[in-house]
């Protein structure tokens, strides 16, 4: 952020004035009464999203102050770029194919490795990098020696030389915490009921058909030649099906949560969380689709679509409703994470205290030790390990000593979880931070009726509208719809 | 251990909004309300700027610029620079306050691009925004030094006990 700009909040307005190059960010208010929440939801719209002063924004509440420091830059250790050697990327064209009604490719063979198969290399190494509250980063020097590149490792996979090889053969894929796994893959013919829960340490390939009331949770991928029916499946990494998914049976368990992309020709009457892409080249319908990135269809048939950036599709039929953008979305495990890692750090305030303490009554008995031992060599006594007092203050010392040399162990412990756990919340952040307004693209029909619902918008669409986006405009918070058939024609619903 | 700004007022806007900008900018902050009383409270070489409000009489100028000299005597001084601050212009207070040598002065107020100015003038800002995980690093490069201080007076003290 170069320049001063105004913001409109719900009862008042302010400015926002950039300082410092843009390291500091004041706010000065201009008009009306403003709250915390309309302060930091009129940042987040302006674009402004790291290093948000919360307690000094509560302070703009106040009738008696009209200006606080609201945003300020901050170094951060970044994480490691990695080029990955397997798997397949979901560009643009494939995403065209996918809303044209093309056959995905099955995803199984891209994302098998053979042991000893490298499997990412690191493009740029572990370094600080200074974060400006607009979310730009400016990179200051590599951190050499201070992070191994085994904080990515997940299961079955050994780091060297700055790249990741694979331990086994087997199915490999990277979480949205970056880290690495393969896992060997469990070729079955069919799976159902009788099979119970599946919760071992494989992927799976199913040769024909999961059929209803199945339970699968597992920490790989799941491929299915077949389809999906009525099951609950919980995986980290993709689950494709080659056939579909459907929930024919309506069993209200019927789930399937996905840590990447969810892939299918078609999914009926299901619930689906993928924290990657909904991929369907047919059709969404009775559906409910939750998707941390996009979400790509043919077609969305009476379904609920909610996601963080991108809904491409050829037709939107009536009884949809679309959800756009993050405020949709929970993300509980990073929340649970970015919980915990705040709770380590007091840990890690309190063991400092309590490493004080000690080291106060280290200092004291130490003294008193060598105090005492002054005393004796004064006094002319020749052998001080004969004197009980002596050897009382030494054990005592050692006893001391020994609860501060755990204490020390223990703080360095959690230093070590304490920063390995951030750097894997900063790789996270990285890969999931939205660069672009979330969108609807439509190639063909929106039916009349669909309802569109951004973070403080709610529409429902009284004409059918044809080959258009629907862009949420984070900066003006205004839905804006762009036909694309005439150009000039630029629509915005208020 | 951070530098300190020293706040001489009793209004609680001033002190928070300093407060929090150094908080920002790392600089802790150190509000005296009675000078005579507190004195002992301040060392000099810890004190990155002082604000004082000279309308409301809490302290004698004359001798307080004697502790905090505005002038340098030889290269070697360091100065720590007092800002006067004041809600009246013709106050008589600051009207006799402006004679004396002083860092500058500011009208409540106070305008946080000015105060942004002024610490920016005293402070490496890009040294002192917050990297968390240096300042980890740093408390267990001491923790660990201690330590190994430690170790070698329990090692040295078992040879001498046997």
């Amino acid at each position: 952020m170069k320049t001063a700009t105004q913001v409109d909040l719900r009862k008042g307005s302010l400015r926002i004035v950039p300082l410092l190059d843009g390291k500091l960010l004041i706010a000065q208010k201009l008009s009306g009464s403003v709250k915390t929440g309309d302060v930091i939801s009129g940042l987040k719209r302006l674009g402004i999203t790291e290093g948000i002063l919360n307690n000094s924004i509560e302070l703009l509440q106040r009738e008696d102050i009209n200006e606080v420091p609201v945003a300020c830059a901050y170094y951060q250790d970044e994480p490691p770029e990695f080029n990955v050697h397997f798997g397949r990327k979901f560009d643009e064209t494939t995403y065209l194919r996918i809303v044209n009604g093309e056959d995905i490719p099955f995803i199984k063979d891209d994302l098998w490795v053979l042991a000893n198969q490298k499997l990412v290399s690191t493009v740029k190494p572990f370094r600080t990098v200074l974060r400006y509250p607009d979310g730009h980063k400016e990179e200051k020097k590599v951190l050499e020696n201070i992070y191994d590149l085994r904080i990515f490792n997940g299961a079955n996979v050994r780091a060297k030389n700055g790249q990741v090889f694979s331990q086994i053969e087997g199915t490999a894929f990277i979480s949205k915490w970056g880290k690495i796994y393969v896992f060997p893959i469990l070729t079955v013919r069919g799976l159902g009921e009788i099979h119970g829960k599946l919760d071992e340490q494989f992927g799976v390939h199913v040769l024909e058909d999961i059929h209803s009331y199945s339970n699968l949770e597992l920490p790989s991928n799941v491929f299915v030649t077949g389809m999906i029916h009525s099951s609950f499946i919980k995986v980290k990494g993709y689950v494709h099906a080659l056939e579909g998914i459907d929930n024919s049976k309506k069993i209200e368990n019927s789930r399937i949560i996905a840590g990447k992309s969810v892939i299918a020709p078609h999914i009926k009457r299901y619930r689906i969380s993928a924290g990657e892409d909904v991929l369907v080249n047919e059709i969404i319908t009775q559906s409910i689709i939750i998707s941390h990135r996009n979400v790509v269809a043919r077609i969305v048939d009476e379904s609920e679509i909610r996601v963080q950036n991108r809904l491409i599709a050829d037709e939107i039929r009536a009884g949809s409703q679309v959800y756009l953008g993050p405020s949709f979305l929970k993300n509980e495990s990073y929340l649970h994470r970015v919980i915990e890692n705040k709770k380590a750090e007091n840990r890690l305030n309190r063991m400092e205290y309590s490493i004080e303490e000690l080291k106060d009554k280290l200092a004291r008995e130490k003294q008193v030790l060598i105090n005492y031992f002054t005393r004796l060599k004064e006094s002319g006594k020749k052998n001080v390990l004969l004197d009980t007092t002596m050897m009382r203050l030494y054990e005592q010392l050692k006893e001391t000593y020994g609860t501060l040399h755990k204490n020390v162990n223990d703080y360095r412990d959690l230093i070590d979880e304490f920063l390995s756990t951030k750097i894997i919340l900063a790789y996270y952040a990285r890969e999931n931070r939205q660069t672009e307004d979330p969108q609807i693209r439509v190639y063909g029909k929106i039916a009349r009726g669909v309802l569109i619902s951004t973070a403080n918008k709610s529409v429902k669409l009284t004409k059918p509208l044809e080959n258009v986006t629907i862009r949420f405009d984070r900066i003006s918070g205004e839905m804006v719809i762009t036909a694309h058939n005439n150009k000039n024609v630029e629509n915005s619903v208020r | 251990m951070n530098k300190k700004i020293l706040i001489l007022d009793n209004d609680d806007t001033t002190i928070r909004l300093i407060t929090h900008l150094g908080r920002t900018l790392n600089a802790d902050t150190l509000v005296i309300h009675n000078w005579g009383k507190s004195l002992n409270l301040v060392r000099d070489e810890e004190l990155l700027v002082v604000f004082l409000n000279v309308e409301l009489g809490i302290v004698n100028i004359p001798s307080f610029l004697k502790h905090f000299p505005q002038v340098k005597r030889d290269e070697k001084d360091h100065i720590i620079p007092v800002y006067f601050l004041f809600n009246k212009l013709f106050s008589p207070q600051f009207q006799a306050a402006k004679s004396y040598p002083h860092a500058g002065d500011l009208k409540k107020p106070l305008k946080l691009e000015r105060l942004v100015e002024i610490l920016s003038e005293l402070i490496n800002v890009d040294h002192s925004l917050e990297y968390t995980e240096q300042k980890y690093r740093n408390k267990w490069e001491e923790v660990k030094a201690y330590l190994d201080r430690t170790q070698e007076f329990m090692r040295q003290l078992e040879s001498i006990l046997g």
